[in-house]
């Protein structure tokens, strides 16, 4: 292992640290007081106190920040004020249901952007090229719940070709929750929610491998490689395309831990049970242990993003150890 | 005419000291603790609506919006950081006595921190008539109490009542068959309702839309209403709140008033828990002796007044420190009966620490349904228990949505049958037409109002808050800003609260001149400016 890695790897470790440092006192210095979220019947003052007692809030906050400390070194995310069970368990629940939806949805969003970039790159100036900027851009900048919302209007209540929402058809998988996974029923339930979440993560991918292309039609190799005779099909997908993934390759990892904290609002409109919707609630109640495990989660994920694209960059292109 | 412009201007300047001297100190600015206008627009509208009104007399009003729920309610219940604060407060069948919005909300001992006297309102004729209902057991004699309770709280205008909320809910004829709704402030979620609603063609199951998940089981540790609601379905319960508001017997076969702090419950002889295993009277000592012990977050203000808890002759006898008739509809009425050969060994069974920790699922109790599972986020399956004696007619199965747009697109695409959230007004007009749905509106027993601060000088004054109720336009803003969905009331307790409300009392009416004509007899005075000003 190289100093290289060994830095980037500290760094991971400092930023980490750093972001649940923050995140813990942020959260402490919002006004209000998780145990005043109780609101019916208008929490009895002495039921807050042994509320207070059994979380730990009456404590000094540097005493809790040690033990919050101390506490996430043994993984152990604490008790949901909430809900009063341990946080990790809720998670993990909701975090499958997300990836599920999140993860293969980025994955074909960027196989299709790269693509259709790629290919709309390489002819520039088609009216189609024109056409697809102007919609890729405005889907992305359209808020996402409005999408989500028209696409249940329109797919969902006029077609009659999706269900409005939820994992599964309420009621049809009483036993093992495992088996709903692997049902069809999942699928047609995943479809819309997944059709959303790419449409409105093409853009990025799409205009970035556009530009790349964009870049390598000049160069020397590929005018080499034409020379050579090869297919103008063999041109852009084995020499032009290959070398316009670096950008692609590397910002991919890196927007993991961006999609599973944008996965909020496509959650709570598709009713999807998953870490988003979770976490919407969290806030709404102060919830501090829940809020900073999510966001915490989010995090790790981001900066394991980062290293990963450091490490897929330096097996792409070796130079970049050496600076 | 110069000259005359110029002659006024002379004689103005000339007589400003002397009215200056006249005045009292100006009407200091008012802080009207209010709603986030992004997400509950309704409500921050209803105060602009108050304070344009108010202006109009020369009071001047700053509206300070808060994010709900902190750090809002914190200022509003336990800092008490207000003038003025917007109070809107849920129905629930809890809400149904009588209590809880008369003298909880005005008798001057309730004002701690916490407690629900936000505005440290006091008054020695109400705490005494607040005091005598408490000992009085028998409902009809304590009805009559209250109605003296709420003229005595008309007559001081604690606050300026708005409205109560109608909730408008929807279920599917098609799907759905419900034999004579019964009129009630929680309208179909209400266990009368529920448990008589029926599929027809085909489905196995009720399915009811909803946005709030169960968020505990364990009687314990749960602390919201809505979770009672669940639980109450799967426990059985002494007694329960009637759709009037006067509580009945439940599991309870009698209740017997030994005295002002003494009283015997005994239990119907049929009971039998989902495992097998009968109901006793037992199961009832030992289920509040548990709550008490463990400090049962939701009923720890009502097991406070309980002294002890003891099998006497085969019946359950209740010790109270001080007389407490609520503690029929607050304790009795809600607190679900546990099964002791289960809740005696959880943690011998399960290794936890504390039984706070337990999660109750599979949950073993008496109730018309059982719950047969629950999927976090997602649904709660409920059966059917035919031996019960409430007879439910069909097995509910409520779902989980995330936004209560969709939820009511769902009841239209026929995905569910029933609605248990309210839809917006601008969703019942629309469904008004369908004709497979059927409209249900439920009056609330919770209801809106702007509550004065006492500590304030200003607010302190009798004759300012009756003024201030003849200028709250409660009509526009039930028309205007809440779509028509609400009523107006005189009391508190507001009139679906059909046994407790007071049908006497009448709103003051919205009238400014009315409003500045009580401010000046009180002797109050207007400056140039146009800003009230004190006595001197």
């Amino acid at each position: 292992m190289s100093s290289f890695w060994l830095r980037r790897l500290w760094h991971s470790a400092l930023t980490l640290f750093t972001m649940l440092t923050l995140m813990f006192f942020m959260f402490r210095m919002l006004p209000g007081d998780p145990t005043a979220t109780v609101i019916s019947p208008a929490l009895y003052p002495k039921a807050q106190e042994a509320l207070k007692i059994q979380f730990g809030l009456d404590k000094p906050l540097w005493e809790q920040y040690l033990r919050y400390l101390g506490n996430l070194a043994t993984l152990d995310f604490g008790l949901s004020f909430h809900t009063g069970r341990p946080v990790a368990e809720e998670i993990g629940g909701r975090l499958l249901n997300t990836i599920l939806l999140v993860f293969p949805s980025m994955i074909a969003a960027y196989v299709l952007g790269s693509f259709v970039g790629a290919i709309l790159g390489w002819k520039r100036g088609s009216k189609t090229e024109a056409i697809l900027v102007f919609v890729s851009t405005a889907l992305q900048s359209a808020p996402v719940f409005w999408l989500s919302m028209i696409a249940i209007l329109f797919f969902s209540i006029k077609l009659d070709l999706f269900p409005v929402g939820h994992i599964v058809t309420p009621g049809m998988f009483p036993d093992e929750d495992w088996r709903m996974y692997f049902s069809l029923d999942f699928l047609h339930h995943l479809a819309l929610p997944f059709l959303i979440n790419t449409i409105y993560n093409f853009c990025f991918p799409f205009l970035l491998m556009r530009s790349s292309i964009l870049a390598t039609v000049g160069e020397e190799y590929i005018e080499l490689a034409r020379m050579k005779g090869l297919t103008e099909k063999a041109v852009l997908y084995r020499h032009a395309m290959r070398n316009s993934l670096l950008p692609i390759a590397t910002t991919l990892p890196m927007t993991l831990g961006w999609a599973v904290a944008g996965s909020v609002v496509i959650e709570t409109v598709f009713s999807w049970p998953g870490l988003g919707l979770l976490m919407v609630e969290a806030v709404g109640h102060s919830d501090f242990p829940m809020v900073q495990a999510a966001f915490l989660l989010i995090a790790a994920l981001t900066v394991a993003g980062t290293l990963m694209a450091d490490l897929l960059y330096s097996i792409l292109d070796p130079r970049i150890v050496n600076h | 005419m110069k000259y005359l412009r110029s002659l006024l201007l002379a004689t103005s300047v000339l007589a400003v000291p002397h009215v200056a001297l006249a005045e009292g100190k100006v009407v200091p600015e008012i802080d009207f603790l209010t709603w986030p206008s992004t997400k509950y627009q309704h409500y921050f509208e209803t105060t602009r609506y108050l304070a344009d009104s108010w202006e109009e007399l020369g009071i001047k009003v700053k509206l300070n919006p808060q994010p709900f729920p902190a750090p809002m309610l914190g200022m509003w219940f336990n800092e008490h950081k207000f003038d003025v604060v917007l109070s809107v407060l849920s129905g629930s069948s809890a809400r149904f006595e009588p209590e809880f919005y008369s003298n909880g909300q005005f008798n001057s001992a309730n004002s701690t921190p916490g407690n629900m006297n936000v505005g440290s309102f006091s008054s020695a004729k109400i705490d005494e008539l607040g005091d005598k209902q408490l000992r009085i057991y028998d409902a009809e004699e304590r009805r009559k109490v209250i109605y003296d309770l709420q003229a005595a709280i008309y007559e001081e205008q604690p606050e300026a009542l708005i409205a109560y909320v109608i909730n408008t809910t929807a279920y599917n004829k098609t799907t759905t068959e419900l034999e004579d709704y019964i009129d009630t402030p929680e309208g179909l979620r209400s266990i009368w309702n529920l448990s008589r609603l029926k599929p027809i063609g085909g489905q196995p199951a009720v399915r009811l839309g909803w946005t709030i998940d169960q968020e505990s089981w364990n009687p314990l540790t749960f602390k919201i209403g809505e979770d009672l609601d669940r639980l109450g379905l799967v426990y059985d319960r002494l007694m329960l709140v009637g759709p009037d508001g006067s509580p009945q017997l439940s599991a309870a076969s009698a209740l017997d008033v030994i005295d002002e702090t003494t009283l015997d419950v005994s239990l119907r002889d049929d009971l039998k828990f989902s495992d097998g295993e009968p109901v006793t009277i037992e199961d009832v000592v030992f289920t509040f002796n548990y709550l008490k012990e463990n400090n049962a977050i939701y009923f720890k203000q009502y097991l406070d007044n309980v002294e002890s808890i003891a099998v006497v002759d085969g019946k359950a006898r209740f010790k109270l420190v001080k007389p407490s008739a609520p503690f029929v509809a607050t304790l009795l009425a809600q607190a679900p009966i546990l099964p002791e050969h289960v809740w005696s060994g959880i943690l011998e069974e399960t290794g936890l620490e504390k039984p706070q920790d337990y999660k109750n699922v599979p949950l073993v109790g008496s109730g018309p349904y059982r719950l047969k599972y629950w999927k976090e986020g997602r649904e709660i399956s409920m059966e059917r228990n035919p031996e019960h004696f409430m007879k439910p007619a069909a097995d509910l199965l409520f779902i989980q949505f995330g936004s209560a747009e969709v939820l009511s697109s769902a009841l239209t695409k026929g995905d569910i049958d029933v609605t248990l959230q309210p839809l917006v007004p601008t969703v019942v007009e629309e469904f008004r037409t369908f004709a497979d749905l059927q409209i249900i509106q439920a009056q609330s027993n919770g209801y809106m109002s702007a509550r004065y601060n006492i500590n304030n000088e200003f607010l302190a004054n009798k004759a300012v808050r009756q003024a201030l109720s003849h200028a709250t336009p409660y009509e526009s803003i039930i028309e205007e800003v809440l779509g028509g969905d609400a009523a107006p009331t005189a009391s508190s307790i507001v009139p679906s609260n059909t046994f407790w409300h007071n049908p006497e009392l009448k709103l003051p009416e919205y009238d400014l001149e009315k409003a500045r004509e009580i401010l000046k007899s009180a002797g109050f005075t207007w400056g140039q400016d146009g800003r009230l000003r004190f006595p001197e």
